[in-house]
C-alpha cells in the first residue's frame, strides 16, 4: 500500500536465551494509515509490547530482528542509532506504562519537555519553554506555567501520564506508540487520558498505535484491533467487527472472559482454560492450539496462515477457511 | 444472626512525624465506617486509590490500630481479646493481596507456603494432618497434590494467586478479604480465578470482601456494594439495583468511567471523563467528599457534608440532592 503512515512485513523477534533462543514475535505484518488508531491486543507473552519495541529500537541487548518497519520511506529496523535518534524525536514517541520511569525526577517538567524541541528542531530555549506551557495546559494541567518549573514526584500518577504524553505530543509526531498508558492509572483518571488522546489525535492527525490487554480501552479509542497470541496475528479487524464478531477462538474467549456491566450478567465468566504461553520455542501448529477448546487435528501440526477475511484478516484453520 | 464481619463507626488515622521537633499528627484516613456481613456473602468496595479500601480491609482484620469505633468478628472485638485467643481467632480472619508472587517466600516449597499458617493456628497437628489439609486446600483452588513440592517461581501469576488462597483457606476461615486479587492477572486468568472464589464461597460458605478498582469484576462476584471516596463511604446498596442505577454522583461517576468493550457505547461516552482535581487526604474539604469533581454540584456541598442516609430498598448514600 502506497497510503500507509507504515508498512511492518514479516517482523520477527528473537531473544537469545542460556537454553536457546525464544521467539516473541514471528512473522508480524501489519499497515497503518495516517490519523487511524489501531489496537494491539494480547495478554503476557503475546509480544505486544515488544513490537512497539523494536519499531523504537529498544530492544534488550539479547535481541535479533527480522523482517521491515517502512516509515517516511525508511526501515526503522535497518537504521543506524543515529538516524532512529532523529526519526524518534521528531515523527515518532512512545509512551509507557509508567510515567515515572520515563521522566527525569533531576529535571524540572518544563525543560524536559522543552529540550526535545532544542534538540531535535533547533528551536530558541525562551520559545521552547513557551511551547512547553501552552502544550501542559493543552493536556490540561491546572496553571501550567507554575507546574512547568516543578519536578515530577510532586505531580500525581494521572498528572505525570498527562506530562509525559505532553512530552510525546510536543514534537507533533505522526505517530504515538502507547504502552499501556493507562494500565497504572484510576479509570475515572484513565477515562481523562482517553478523552485526552482521541481528541488530540484528532485534532493533530497523528496516528496512535495503542498496545493495550483492555478490550475496553480498544472500544473507546480505536477505529482497528489487531489481536496477538503467542507473537502471532490471530485476528484483525475493524473495533466495530472485533468487538461484536469476532472470528477466532482467541478473540471471542478474550471477549466473553471480559466483565460487562452493561449486559446481562452470566452466573459464571467464560474462561479461557490454560494459562498465556511464556515462553519457550515456536509450536508446529497454531500458539493457541494448546488452550483452544475447539481445536481439530491440523492446529497442532501446521500453523493455519494469516488471510483476509471480510474486511479484515484472519489466521484459523477452523473458521479462516471460505467453503 | 451475628454477622462473621461488622464493623461499627470505626475511624483510621495514621500516625506521621511532623519532622525534627514538630511533634507526630494523626492523619485520619478512615471516617465513621459501618458494615455488616453476613456468612455466605460478599461485599464489594470500591474506589479510586487513596480511598482508604485497603485500610479498612487491614483495620477489619485488626492488622492497623484504630482510632475509634467497633470491629466485630462473630460479635467479639479483636481488640479486647486476650492474646493467646485472639490468635487462634486470626484463623477465622484471612487475606489474599493484589501481587501474587510477592506474597509468597521464593526460598520455601509450596507445600511450607500453605501449611505455615497451621503452625501458628493449630500447632498440635501430627505431619500426617497437615499433609491432608494442605492437599485438600490444594484441592479447592484446583492444583494437583504434586505443587505442594514446588516452588513459587514455577508459577504463573494465575496459579501463584491460586496457591494465596489455598493458604488463607487451610485455617478453615470464616471471612477472607481480597484485596485487587484480580487487578494484577491477565483477562482470561481473571476471569477464572473470579470463578474460583464464587465456587469456594459456595462449597464453605464463606463470606468475602472484594476490593477492587473494577466495577465491572466486583459485579460478577458481589450482593452488596460499597463505593468509598476520601475514606467515606459514600454510597451503599445491593448489587443488582446499584448497577442499574447508582444514585451517588460519585458512583455515577465511577461507573461512567469504567470502558465497555462496546464501540458504540464508547463512542458517545467519549469527552464525557469527570474534570476537577482529586482534593488531598491531607486537607480534606469542609464539604462533600466530591464537590470539587461533581458536575451537579452546589453551594451548599462545599459548605456541608452530607451525612449518609437510609433510603428505601436497603440502600444508601451521602448527598445532599439524591432524586427519591
Amino acid at each position: 500500500m502506497t497510503d500507509s503512515l507504515l508498512s511492518i512485513t514479516d517482523l520477527s523477534v528473537h531473544f537469545r536465551l542460556p537454553d536457546g533462543e525464544m521467539t516473541a514475535l514471528d512473522r508480524v505484518s501489519l499497515d497503518l494509515a495516517p490519523g487511524e488508531v489501531l489496537g494491539i491486543v494480547g495478554e503476557s507473552g503475546s509480544g505486544k509490547s515488544q513490537l512497539l519495541f523494536s519499531l523504537m529500537g529498544l530492544l534488550a541487548a539479547n535481541a535479533r530482528v527480522e523482517g521491515v518497519a517502512l516509515f517516511g520511506g525508511q526501515n526503522l529496523l535497518a537504521l543506524s542509532p543515529r538516524a532512529l535518534d532523529r526519526v524518534r524525536g521528531v515523527s515518532v514517541s512512545m509512551i509507557f506504562q509508567d510515567p515515572m520511569t520515563s521522566l527525569n525526577p533531576y529535571q524540572r517538567v518544563g525543560d524536559q519537555l522543552a529540550e526535545g524541541l532544542v534538540v531535535h528542531q533547533g528551536m530558541g530555549r525562551r520559545a521552547a519553554h513557551a511551547a512547553a506551557v501552552a502544550m501542559l495546559d493543552r493536556v490540561r494541567i491546572p496553571d501550567a506555567a507554575r507546574a512547568a518549573l516543578r519536578y515530577p514526584h510532586e505531580f500525581s500518577g494521572g498528572m505525570r501520564q498527562r506530562v509525559m504524553i505532553a512530552m510525546a505530543l510536543l514534537v507533533k509526531p505522526k505517530l504515538l506508540l502507547a504502552d499501556e498508558p493507562t494500565t497504572a492509572l484510576d479509570v475515572t483518571i484513565q477515562a481523562q487520558v482517553l478523552d485526552l488522546m482521541s481528541e488530540i489525535a484528532r485534532e493533530t492527525g497523528t496516528a496512535i498505535i495503542l498496545v493495550t490487554h483492555d478490550l475496553g480501552v480498544v472500544a473507546r479509542l480505536c477505529d482497528r484491533v489487531v489481536v496477538l497470541y503467542g507473537g502471532r496475528i490471530m485476528e484483525e479487524g475493524s473495533a466495530e467487527t472485533m468487538l461484536s464478531q469476532p472470528s477466532h477462538p482467541y478473540s471471542r474467549g478474550l471477549l466473553q472472559a471480559t466483565p460487562r456491566m452493561e449486559a446481562e450478567m452470566p452466573p459464571r465468566l467464560v474462561t479461557i482454560p490454560g494459562t498465556p504461553r511464556s515462553g519457550g520455542a515456536m509450536l508446529p501448529g497454531c500458539p493457541f492450539a494448546p488452550r483452544c477448546t475447539e481445536r481439530i487435528a491440523e492446529c497442532d501440526r501446521v500453523q493455519p496462515p494469516l488471510v483476509p477475511q471480510g474486511a479484515g484478516r484472519l489466521a484459523c484453520h477452523l473458521y479462516g477457511v471460505q467453503p | 444472626m451475628t454477622p462473621v464481619l461488622e464493623a461499627q463507626g470505626l475511624s483510621v488515622g495514621y500516625r506521621i512525624s511532623g519532622g525534627l521537633l514538630a511533634r507526630s499528627r494523626v492523619l485520619p484516613i478512615l471516617h465513621d465506617i459501618n458494615l455488616r456481613l453476613e456468612a455466605g456473602q460478599t461485599l464489594g468496595i470500591v474506589g479510586e486509590s487513596g480511598c482508604g479500601k485497603s485500610t479498612l480491609g487491614r483495620a477489619l482484620l485488626h492488622l492497623i490500630p484504630r482510632d475509634g469505633g467497633q470491629v466485630l468478628w462473630n460479635g467479639d472485638d479483636p481488640a479486647s481479646l486476650p492474646r493467646d485467643a485472639l490468635r487462634r481467632r486470626r484463623a477465622e480472619m484471612q487475606i489474599i493481596f493484589q501481587d501474587p508472587i510477592a506474597a509468597l517466600d521464593p526460598r520455601m516449597t509450596l507445600g511450607q507456603i500453605v501449611s505455615r499458617p497451621l503452625a501458628t493456628f493449630e500447632p498440635g497437628l501430627s505431619p500426617a494432618d497437615r499433609s491432608a489439609r494442605v492437599a485438600e486446600a490444594l484441592r479447592l483452588v484446583g492444583l494437583s497434590e504434586d505443587f505442594a513440592r514446588r516452588y513459587p517461581h514455577e508459577l504463573s501469576g494465575g496459579q501463584a494467586q491460586r496457591v494465596g488462597i489455598a493458604r488463607a483457606l487451610i485455617g478453615k476461615p470464616k471471612v477472607i478479604i481480597c484485596d485487587e486479587p484480580v487487578s494484577a492477572l491477565d483477562v482470561s486468568i481473571q476471569a477464572q480465578v473470579v470463578n474460583l472464589l464464587m465456587d469456594i464461597q459456595a462449597e464453605l460458605g464463606l463470606a468475602l470482601v472484594f476490593i477492587s478498582h473494577n466495577l465491572a469484576v466486583v459485579r460478577q462476584i458481589s450482593h452488596r456494594i460499597m463505593v468509598m471516596c476520601l475514606g467515606r463511604v459514600v454510597e451503599e446498596a445491593p448489587r443488582d439495583a446499584f448497577y442499574v442505577r447508582p444514585l451517588h454522583p460519585y458512583a455515577q461517576a465511577l461507573k461512567a468511567a469504567v470502558p465497555e468493550p462496546d464501540p458504540v457505547a464508547e463512542r458517545l461516552r467519549r469527552g464525557q471523563s469527570l474534570q476537577g482535581e482529586l482534593p488531598s487526604i491531607a486537607r480534606p474539604p469542609p464539604g462533600c467528599v466530591f464537590a470539587s469533581r461533581c458536575p451537579l454540584v452546589q453551594p451548599l456541598c462545599h459548605a456541608e457534608r452530607p451525612a449518609l442516609q437510609a433510603l428505601p430498598g436497603g440502600r444508601c448514600a451521602a448527598c445532599h440532592f439524591i432524586e427519591e
